[in-house]
């Protein structure tokens, strides 16, 4: 008993000195860090309690800590709506698709500006190409719509120039989150390449010099070297966007899906903004988000262990 | 192990916030009840009304209209009104996106204007179950006793929580809004009259059709909804344009019932041959297609009529549109929708500190001599007035655009000022005589059972009315149709409101 | 500089799919433009698709006669520029004390950060917060709240990891201290990375609406994103109308023109910020 006592004792004595030495040292350290912590304490950690929402029945004059607590209730609610496994569906395929297509198109993108000796051209293309992500999807999602419409959409007097019946995209199940994926690269590839260029303008170039030397063509330099100066950053890309699995797109999809796709449209985001439109469902709201939180924070926990078994760095 | 460590920090430091959090917040929720505790007191001792008073209002079109040194708290008219109410009144604007979000953070932080507009039957209620708005009763009978021009006691009662009234509905003067709109030139050229009914609808599109090849009637339905607004003329016909309808003295839903069936498969009909636009479902807007002459009806808002005219005089081809009646059904009904149902309310927070001030406020703004004030401006300043006959440029209009943000309800006078200012009555004169649609449920209090499930089930009968028409799935699934509609709750929600239907 | 200098097929084709690509995206801006120079007549028909009809500059005049453009420029601006100087500051001390690959705790940190990407409190305890820092009604309470992006300092923390050791082993031999290592030596090397964030911090206040539209309600501080907002919402688009006010709505033209208004100042800053993109910095730094 006694034994054991001490040996807490000291152990404890032992964790002191270590954290006061290890505080000492890194003083200046912490103190850097202290503005963004702060920061960060202030304007999302305090505001955190506000989770509970999803479990009360929030009532203006008592505030979040005096409304009663209703339990599950909307978490029921929202798991027992008929439409619940078509919205999730939805979002997880609409994520993966733009995962799947949209995440390594800016790399190569980047890839192709960096290998632009054209310099005039380079900078021009790069700023030309990062125009859209300034534009907002009302009026993206509108020129979309008015560009694929069979009547007097350009796509379809092409397809029709060609001999083909006009297609109706907006309306057709099979192709309509093609169109979101497809608009949502062409809105934010430009912007999404800016961090990799940035990133590939870090690489030795005595190591492309190198390459040279050595008769690689721009192929294997590219494989070689220029992919492997990105890998951190793909991976926190990659990481990151797989925390966010949930989000879909909403203010895309909102603007772009009708009626006649919902069964392939239709995400969680629209559904609980359909559904609650106007009123204050706060219950409903928060767990709705609450879920996604959960779910997207355990994936990029699982996603990032994953990153460390394999050797990398990984975000934290 | 060292991610164990790691997670066990960190939720020690969130854990640690979240109890700071916590007693920053119970602080907050105690300050909030002594400033409503100090409230309540002040209102029950003596009554005074303070000077100042902030209105907080929706978001009005006219608000972007200031020129100049005018600001929205600093013009003539606004100087006006507070010289002649005795109130140093102060206005505010709620977005136009969403204004829910920030209704809800003016009453969780319980820094409330001392008057409010909400929108929607849904958030007043809410506002009123959670005790956050002050009863009217007392007040409208002492001190706005002006209220009655402005809203029927029935539409007072709709608005009952448990027997208190918390609301004063913004009143509404306009009676039509969303009408079928006609190319009159196309329909001349061809020697054809405006179709009366259904059946002289369809003969007439397919004239259309047969001579001009084009797809007579379109239709801009994308968002959620406005399926039931863009078809409601056409549902009319059938006796099933409003969400419910009355049968053997009883609410049903329109949707699942054998006259809907026939209204879908008459539009579906349409699709078909043709006379339907088969990107109805797809379209934001269709006015462009009146006005290129590839179709020839469209449901729209009144003062849209004068954008496809102007449009259609500016081009050179020329033309000419007119609203038309409603087609007739066989059993002779008809209509357009009652644009007069207000959604807007004006309430008075609980928390407030001028209540009082409010509801004279309120009954200085609806005397009559504030309505001139507000939908005409100052007398020969802005207008003249001889023997009753107001006369106003449309400069002098234009000028002050911004007056009518200042009102809290429309008046018949107003209203008809405004639509002659701005060259609206022609397109909305003749709309007054057609039929207008009524839905029960309008004028039924909060019924949670229903107003819960509503959205849900409006979105699953729309999505399957155009799956139906355009043959995304077959039209002898209606009856699964009506079970599953039944099944999410459809049937629940009816019964609730026929709870309260038959004890009217 | 001594790579293949023939232009092979492969820079061709790459010039070709770069151009391609351009052109495709500067499409809807063209668009914004040829709207905005356009009769409203010609939009309502919707007519206009790259070249403007019925040309005028009526809808520019409209949008710069308005008094309210001008206050909300500045105001924009000033968030702008103050925001991103306190961000880039916050930011790449945090990030580089977190790169410090010795310092402890630091993986705890990097997590208590990532969760607020995740998590929120959500709209009203954060009203309650800035409403309790006594921040509603200035400009603050546009800025601080999303001072510090995770995000971002993820990238500067990840930028300063890939730098190697070697660099500052003689600094610090020297005695150098971490400040002193941070800008002397980290900074220089990681330019287009800083001026990378510090774009996306600027353009993020310049675009953010949210914060605004809750915190301020005195028009004279509404940032330009607020203007905007109410002006598109409002347009001329939608055939039908469900709720009853005669309301007045802005012409599709002074929508557009508005856009451009918004947009083109923003769109300046990346061709200023390309300056930065200079590469061998790295080369130097290691030789010398």
């Amino acid at each position: 008993m006694m034994k054991t006592n001490s040996s807490v004792v000291t152990r404890e004595v032992k964790l002191t000195k270590w954290r006061s030495s290890k505080l000492l040292k890194y003083w200046d350290l912490y103190l850097m860090l202290l503005p963004a912590v702060i920061l960060i304490l202030l304007f999302k950690y305090v505001p955190m309690y506000g989770v509970i929402i999803a479990f009360k029945d929030y009532n203006f004059m008592a505030g979040v800590w005096r409304s009663d607590w209703v339990g599950l209730q909307y978490f029921r609610e929202l798991f027992t709506f008929d439409e619940f496994p078509r919205v999730v569906r939805n979002t997880v395929i609409i994520s993966l698709m733009k995962l799947l297509v949209g995440f390594p198109i800016p790399i190569i993108l980047a890839l192709l500006l960096n290998e632009l000796k054209l310099v005039k051209l380079k900078r021009m293309v790069q700023t030309i190409t990062y125009l859209p992500h300034f534009i907002s999807w009302v009026i993206i999602g509108g020129l979309a719509i008015d560009m694929l419409s069979p009547s007097s959409g350009i796509i379809n007097r092409i397809i029709e120039m060609l001999g083909f019946q006009p297609i109706f995209f907006m309306s057709d199940e099979g192709l309509f989150r093609w169109i979101l994926v497809g608009s949502d690269v062409w809105k934010e590839a430009g912007w999404g390449a800016i961090i990799y260029l940035a990133a590939l303008l870090g690489i030795n170039e005595e190591l492309y010099q190198a390459a040279t030397v050595d008769g690689a063509n721009r192929f294997r330099q590219i494989w070689h070297i220029s992919l492997p100066g990105l890998k951190s950053t793909i991976i926190i890309i990659l990481l990151l966007r797989i925390g966010y699995i949930l989000d879909a797109g909403f203010e895309q999809v909102l603007v772009m899906y009708n009626p006649t796709v919902y069964d392939v449209a239709d995400i969680i985001d629209t559904y609980v903004f359909r559904v609650g439109l106007g009123s204050m469902q706060f219950g409903l709201t928060t767990a709705a988000g609450l879920f996604k939180s959960v779910i997207g924070c355990v994936l990029l926990i699982l996603a990032n262990v994953f990153a460390r078994k394999m050797g990398e760095e990984g975000i934290f | 192990m060292l991610f164990r460590k790691t997670v066990a920090i960190s939720i020690s430091v969130v854990m640690c916030m979240l109890a700071i959090s916590g007693c920053g917040t119970n602080k907050e929720a105690g300050q909030d009840g002594s400033e409503q505790t100090a409230a309540t007191s002040e209102s029950s001792g003596e009554a005074k009304a303070l000077k100042d008073l902030k209105i907080t209002r929706l978001y009005h079109g006219v608000m972007e209209q200031f020129k100049g040194s005018d600001t929205m708290n600093n013009n003539k008219i606004i100087n006006k009104l507070r010289e002649e109410s005795g109130f140093n009144i102060q206005y505010e604007s709620l977005p136009n996106e969403n204004p829910s979000q920030k209704i809800s953070i003016i009453f969780a932080s319980g820094d409330v204007p001392d008057l409010i507009m909400v929108a929607g039957k849904s958030d007043y209620f809410k506002l009123a179950k959670q005790g956050a708005l002050e009863p009217l009763d007392d007040l409208i009978a002492k001190e706005i006793p002006n209220l009655s021009t402005m809203a029927s006691n029935e539409s007072l009662d709709a608005l009952r929580y448990e027997g208190e009234l918390y609301a004063i509905p913004y009143r509404n003067a306009l009676k039509v809004g969303n009408g079928l709109l006609a190319r009159a030139d196309i329909l001349q050229e061809l020697n054809l009259n405006a179709p009366t009914t259904i059946d002289e609808f369809y003969s007439t599109m397919k004239t259309i059709k047969e001579k001009k090849n084009i797809t007579p009637l379109t239709m801009a339905t994308s968002s959620a909804g406005s399926f039931f607004d863009g078809f409601f003329p056409f549902a009319a016909a059938y006796g099933v344009s409003t969400p419910t309808v009355v049968k053997d003295g009883e609410l049903k839903f329109s949707w699942v019932q054998p006259e809907y069936k026939e209204f879908i498969t008459t539009l579906k009909k349409w699709f078909d041959e043709g006379l339907l636009d088969p990107e109805f479902a797809v379209n934001k807007d269709s006015k462009d297609k009146l006005i290129n002459g590839t179709a020839v009806f469209n449901t729209l808002y009144f003062s849209s009529g004068i954008d496809v005219d102007k449009a259609l005089q500016e081009k050179k081809n020329g033309g000419s549109v007119q609203f038309i009646a409603p087609p007739v059904g066989i059993n002779g009904q008809s209509g357009i929708q009652d644009a007069s149902i207000s959604t807007q309310y004006i309430v008075i927070p609980k928390q407030a500190k001028n209540k009082l001030g409010a509801a004279q406020y309120l009954n200085f703004l609806y005397k009559q001599e504030t309505d001139v004030l507000l939908n005409y401006g100052i007398k020969d300043e802005d207008y003249t007035e001889a023997n009753g006959e107001y006369t106003q440029s449309k400069e002098q209009s234009d000028n002050i655009a911004w007056r009518s943000m200042y009102g809290l309800g429309d008046t018949d006078f107003g209203i008809g000022a405004r639509l002659k200012a701005k060259s609206l009555l022609p397109y909305y004169e003749p709309q007054l005589a057609f039929e207008k649609s009524r839905e029960e449920t309008n004028f039924a209090p909060s019924i949670e059972a229903f107003d819960s499930k509503f959205p849900e089930l409006r979105n699953f009968a729309e999505e399957n009315a155009m799956k139906f028409i355009m043959g995304k799935r077959d039209l002898s699934e209606f009856d699964k149709f009506t079970q599953e509609f039944d099944a999410k709750g459809g049937k629940a929600a009816i019964d609730a409101v026929n709870e309260w239907y038959s004890k009217k | 500089m001594k790579r293949n200098r023939r232009v092979s097929l492969f820079s061709y084709v790459n010039i070709i799919v770069l151009s391609l690509l351009s052109l495709s995206t500067v499409l809807p801006l063209l668009h914004i433009v040829a709207k905005s120079l356009s009769s409203e007549t010609y939009l309502l028909a919707k007519e206009i698709w790259l070249w403007p009809k019925g040309f005028n500059f009526a809808s520019y005049e409209y949008v710069l006669s308005y008094k309210q453009f001008y206050i909300s420029f500045w105001n924009s601006l000033i968030i702008t520029v103050v925001g991103t100087v306190i961000s880039m500051a916050v930011t790449i001390l945090a990030a580089f004390s977190l790169s410090r690959k010795n310092f402890p705790t630091k993986r705890a940190f990097m997590l208590f950060f990532i969760i607020t990407m995740f998590f929120s409190g959500g709209l009203i305890p954060t009203y309650l917060v800035v409403k309790q820092l006594e921040l509603l009604n200035t400009l603050w309470s546009v800025m601080l709240p999303m001072a510090l992006a995770p995000f971002n300092l993820i990238l500067i923390r990840n930028y300063f990891l890939s730098l190697p050791e070697a660099l500052e082993e003689s600094a610090v031999m020297d005695g150098a201290s971490n400040l002193r290592v941070l800008v002397s030596i980290y900074l220089p090397l990681s330019l287009p990375t800083i001026a990378t964030i510090g774009m996306f911090y600027a353009v993020g206040y310049w675009n953010s609406f949210f914060q605004a539209m809750m915190y301020i309600t005195d028009r004279d501080l509404m940032p330009l994103q607020v203007f905007l907002m109410q002006i598109v919402s409002n347009s001329k688009t939608g055939d039908m109308t469900t709720g009853g006010v005669l309301s007045e709505l802005t012409p599709e033209s002074t929508t557009a023109a508005a856009i451009i208004c918004v947009v083109f100042p923003i769109l300046c800053v990346y061709p200023f910020i390309q300056k930065y993109f200079v590469k061998g910095v790295m080369l130097g730094a290691v030789k010398g």
